[in-house]
This record gives C-alpha cells, structure tokens and sequence, in this order.
C-alpha cells in the first residue's frame, strides 16, 4: 500500500500526533518534553520511510519509534544517576535498623474503594509521581502507566530485575507517604 | 518464617509486578495476620495500582502542533524518504 500512496509527514500529525503525545505526557507528564518527542518521532519517521515494512499500520510503527525514543531517553537518564551505586538505602527513611517501621502506615480513608474511584486522588496521585526522583518516575511510569512488561524495561533501560523491583518498591514508598500527606490537607 | 516489615514491603510491591513463590506469599499472610501497619501499606499499595490510568483525553497543544509541523515541512523539503 505504501507504494503507491504519496507519503504526507504532515498527516502523520494530524491523525496520530494526539495519540503520540498521550503516550509521552503520560510517561513523563511534562507537555514540552512530550512535544518535543512527537517532533522527534515523526521526523524519526519521515528519516526512516524506507524501513516501514507496510505489514503493521502506520500508528503502529510509529508507536514503535516512540517507544523506542522513551526508552533510550531514559535508558541514559539511569547512566547518568547511577542510582544503585549510592551507600545510603532509601527505604531508612520508612524502616528503622532492626527493619520496623518508623512511622506505622495508618488508614487514611474510610473506604479504600471509594478514595481509589476519587478522582481528586487520581490528581494528587499523578502529582505525587511527579514528584518521585527522575529514574523511580521513569521507572514506576513505564511499568504502571504505559504497563509496558517488566523484561522490556529492563533490556531497554539496562537494570536488572532485582534492581527493577527496588525501584518500584521505592516508588510506591514514596507514593504512599506523599498521598496520604496530600489527601489529608485535601480533605 | 517470619519476615521483618521491610522485607514484607518489598515482597508485597515485587507481588503487584511479578507471581510471588507460594511460600514467600504464605510468609506475606502470616505476617500480615500479626501486623496491622504492612496490611495498611499493602492495601495502600494496591490502592496506588489500581488508581493508574493513562489520560484518555489529552491533546497536543495547537501551538506545539504548528512547531512540529513546521519542523516536518523543512524535514521534507530537505529530503526526500527512500520508499
């Protein structure tokens, strides 16, 4: 079909540009990086016209490249950081040395089903990883938000499981804590 | 048997990406019965999880639209894809 149909980039924008920036905002909920992403993508694409094969649809290689894009940026943002290198754990701000808790979880809702259909907890939630530490976002973004599978992200970004599982853990820590903090004022 | 709270947390979010082994799941619950405090982080765990969506309703701003399509019309003028 490619052969014969003249190749517009400019319909590219206009039939999948939402749907590419949808992706990228959702991953790192910053609307100039997610443009700029889609301005990467599409002139990736136009670049590279030759090696769509024609046998998946045109959103779906597009999509391809996307991804590919979210994943080498943040497969280099985990380089520079070097995240794991660190001799202080961050979970001793949750866990005293003999592994309690520091500061015992407590319900901060009467109905854990009725806060989780809240959308005002969706926002303060979507705030609050916002305000994770860059790799952790990264991370915890790709695996919760896009659901990317756990192996993709770890061939793509260079982390082994273990270290995956860390990060996620982290995250949710950190998540918990922030929530609970913001819903209280909230409310 | 018993694990310690740090380790109950790690195994509970390691749970929400993975199938735990069936004993690291029975040390989860045996713990969970005596401890009220990983209980409620779990289920606020969960909660977190099931909370995620993607924005269904976000569009590209027009002005970022322009940008890009500015930058693919002189992506085209320069080039021509190899098809």
């Amino acid at each position: 079909m490619k052969n014969n149909m003249p190749t517009q980039p400019e319909n590219w924008l206009n039939e999948h540009g939402d749907f590419l920036y949808r992706y990228a905002f959702s991953q790192f909920q910053d609307a100039d990086q997610a443009a700029d992403l889609v301005q990467e993508t599409l002139l990736g694409a136009w670049r590279n016209y030759h090696n769509f094969q024609g046998d998946s649809s045109e959103r779906t290689w597009l999509m391809g490249i996307m991804k590919h894009k979210v994943l080498d940026l943040i497969r280099k943002r985990i380089k520079e950081r070097s995240v794991f290198s660190t001799n202080i754990d961050p979970l001793d701000a949750y866990f005293h040395q003999n592994n309690a808790w520091k500061e015992q979880p407590q319900a901060w809702y009467e109905q854990p089903e009725e806060a989780a259909s809240n959308e005002d907890l969706a926002k303060i939630l979507h705030q609050c990883i916002r305000s994770l530490p860059q790799v952790q976002r990264d991370v915890f973004s790709l695996k919760e938000i896009q659901d990317e599978s756990t192996q993709t992200i770890c061939q793509s970004c260079d982390i082994s499981t273990t270290n995956f599982h860390v990060l996620m853990h982290r995250a949710r820590l950190a998540l918990r804590v922030c929530l609970t903090k913001h819903w209280k004022e909230e409310t | 048997m018993n694990y310690s709270c740090r380790q109950v947390s790690q195994l509970f979010s390691d749970s929400l990406d993975k199938k735990l082994k069936t004993f690291d799941y029975l040390r989860l619950r045996f713990h969970w019965m005596m401890c009220r405090a990983c209980r409620q982080s779990s289920t606020d765990m969960r909660m977190i999880h099931t909370v995620l969506k993607p924005a269904k309703e976000l569009i590209l701003p027009e002005r970022k639209r322009l940008i890009i399509l500015k930058a693919l019309q002189h992506a085209k003028e320069d080039t021509k894809p190899t098809v």
